[in-house]
């Protein structure tokens, strides 16, 4: 994959396998009521738009491994589905203000509702699934459920990991600490399990699918650092969401822990503190003070050398994933995302 | 270093020659992504690595992010430092995402042995639905019409076969014997003629073959082996084709006993016809045992 190209190539792929996920996805959102508190509420993530990553990446890695994108798109509309889902809980978990450049859920409707909402799109994240008998057959479609429980759970344990963080005002998190969060919270649903799942489809379950943890990891680490970087120093009309809601959150972002390392000690004390003020009652003022420690202690700087690091060594290990396998579109798109990761804006 | 003293005779004197530590190393490191993740490449032992690299990975990440920066051949190229190099923060990231995905690979290990016979009960049952019995059904019926017409053909041609040809039609009628239930590794055995029995028991075999087109299927094995750790490569076109993709659908499932095997053979709709050949393997000792071969028509 020559570079350069990378940004057109996932561009064109995640608009193409977007759209179709799409078209299947709203099938699954049930016309019914009640309407106004659940139903027309369930479609309102989904409907926003998004890069559609999730989905495409398993389609692609199905069709790479010579198999078919259709007998892999109801598995990449559970994925997004349950995406959507999680995406609800976190902005409630994590008082977030915008998702996808509008108020999100419980911003709009209230914390009770959103929850409910939520719930709801978990469950109908699994009716696809389901249908997967029919084109899988039993024993595989077992298999893509096992592959889903895991992803879940691991998703819970890393946002466990990360509320814990923060309800404990925890002082000491490594960044060997952080990047486990990330492979939980942000890697098997973000790049490892839609990986995983893709090739397994198109093998019939055959499929060694160690080498895609791998290379997800690194893939969604990369993905996960550039997201904590943008969120400081992104555009805010791309982004998506508010800018510099991780500091008012308190995230333990990469930058935070380099901060947190390299400060004094008045310097870290004053920055527990601020840590320990609920989002809504953190003064701007202190904000703008660990925004300029950030910059004092060259933290964007090594977030960004780390990113690339991580970036790097996905490209080591994208080519582990498919040794054996032929050149194809699908499998240029997915190299390609190792370097897109870390330009996009 | 030398230097001369005043003498009339030139004097070579050696300074006191600072040396670098030995690496601890007893084997040659051959393969960069396998030293990465703390293990030796398969055929390579005694690596002092066990588990967690100690070697940190070069990154090849500049601390601006550039298109093209994060690239493989900067990661594999560029010399390991020695070990009392200071690790950066790049390479210490790296080791630590590689530590923690074995760790997660391991945990998924230990969970599949967990769960494994509980996941056989389930798809068993499943298999009993009726939706899927038909569907099973379909593909059998497919293969049996295949197999009956192959086998006149073969009878039409066979008496015009040198003497000492193999007899094709013992293969048939084991693929028969298999798609009539009774999958037995007796009858497959037959059909490659050299499946052997593992410690002195007998090993059956069932084939179960999803494919629109008719396929034949032939399941070697040449040594004895523990069934439970049988395992199959992906199948590689035998006519060298690069455009021809390795058929990826297969898949051994031994049996809680260890008595018996089931071959699950899942054929892609544009897979390109032709003859595919996969290693059969001991993936604890890392030996061939066998072999699965795939004549998949058009």
């Amino acid at each position: 994959m020559a570079r350069g190209n990378s940004g057109h190539i996932v561009t064109e792929v995640l608009a193409e396998y977007g759209a179709r996920a799409r078209s299947l996805l709203v099938t699954y959102l049930p016309d019914a009521e009640p309407r106004r508190y659940l139903y027309d509420l369930v479609a309102d993530y989904p409907s926003r738009g998004g890069r559609a990553m999730r989905p495409s990446l398993c389609l692609a890695t199905a069709r790479a491994f010579g198999g078919s994108a259709e007998r892999a798109l109801h598995t990449a509309v559970s994925i997004e589905l349950f995406h959507n889902a999680l995406l609800i809980h976190d902005d409630v978990e994590d008082e977030s203000q915008t998702r996808r450049g509008k108020p999100t859920m419980h911003a709009l409707h209230g914390v009770p509702v959103a929850v409910n909402v939520g719930d709801t799109l978990t469950l109908l994240s699994l009716r696809p699934l389901f249908d997967n008998v029919r084109t899988l057959g039993p024993r595989l479609t077992m298999r893509i459920v096992e592959e889903t429980e895991r992803m879940a759970r691991e998703s819970a344990e890393g946002q466990a990991l990360e509320l814990g963080w923060r309800m404990d005002n925890k002082p000491d998190v490594s960044e060997t600490d952080y990047l486990e969060m990330v492979l939980k919270k942000t890697c098997w649903l973000a790049c490892i399990h839609p990986m995983r799942t893709g090739a397994l489809i198109a093998t019939n379950g055959g499929h060694d699918v160690d080498p895609i943890l791998r290379y997800g990891f690194f893939l969604g680490a990369a993905f996960q650092i550039q997201d904590d970087l943008l969120n400081l120093i992104g555009d805010a009309k791309s982004y998506g969401k508010e800018l510099g809601g991780d500091l008012y959150e308190g995230k333990r972002t990469l930058m935070l822990i380099h901060v947190l390392q390299q400060a004094t000690p008045a310097e870290r004390e004053r920055l527990l503190r601020f840590l320990a003020i609920p989002r809504a009652e953190k003064p701007e003022s202190d904000v703008r003070w660990l925004r300029k420690r950030m910059d004092a202690y060259g933290a964007i700087e090594h977030a960004r050398s780390v990113a690339n690091a991580m970036s790097g060594a996905a490209t080591v290990e994208i080519a582990n994933v498919f040794r054996g396998v032929p050149a194809s579109r699908d499998r240029d798109f997915l190299e390609a995302l190792a370097t897109w990761v870390i330009e996009r804006t | 270093m030398a230097t001369t003293t005043r003498d009339s005779e030139p004097k070579v004197v050696k300074a006191v020659r600072r040396k670098r530590t030995a690496p601890e190393r007893t084997a040659p490191e051959r393969n960069m992504t396998a030293m990465l993740r703390g293990k030796s490449p398969p055929g390579q032992t005694g690596s002092r690595r066990g588990g967690a690299p100690s070697m940190p990975v070069p990154p090849g990440a500049p601390a601006q992010p550039r298109p093209g920066a994060a690239n493989a051949a900067n990661a594999a190229n560029v010399a390991p430092p020695s070990p009392a190099a200071a690790e950066t923060a790049e390479h210490r990231a790296v080791r630590s995402g590689y530590e923690l995905c074995e760790a997660a690979i391991r945990r998924g290990q230990e969970a599949a042995k967990r769960f494994a016979p509980n996941l056989a009960d389930v798809t068993s049952t499943l298999k009993e639905a009726p939706g899927a019995k038909e569907a099973l059904g379909m593909a059998e019926g497919a293969l049996r019409v295949w197999a009956d017409l192959a086998t006149a053909w073969m009878r039409a041609v066979m008496p015009l076969a040198p003497a000492g040809f193999p007899d094709p039609l013992k293969a048939m009628e084991a693929l028969r014997e298999a798609l009539s239930g009774e999958a037995s590794g007796h009858a497959t055995g037959q059909a490659t003629g050299h499946a052997t029995a593992a410690r002195g028991q007998a090993i059956s075999f069932a084939v179960e073959v999803l494919s629109a087109r008719p396929a034949r299927v032939a399941f070697e094995l040449s040594r004895e082996v523990d069934v439970a750790a049988l395992a199959v490569q992906p199948l590689q076109s035998l006519d060298r084709d690069p455009a021809k993709p390795a058929l990826l659908g297969v898949e051994l499932h031994p049996s809680k006993d260890g008595r018996s095997v089931e071959i699950v053979v899942a054929i892609a709709g544009a897979q390109p016809p032709g003859r595919y050949l996969g290693a059969v393997y001991d993936k604890v000792s890392g030996t061939l045992v066998g072999g699965l071969t795939i004549d998949l028509k058009a």
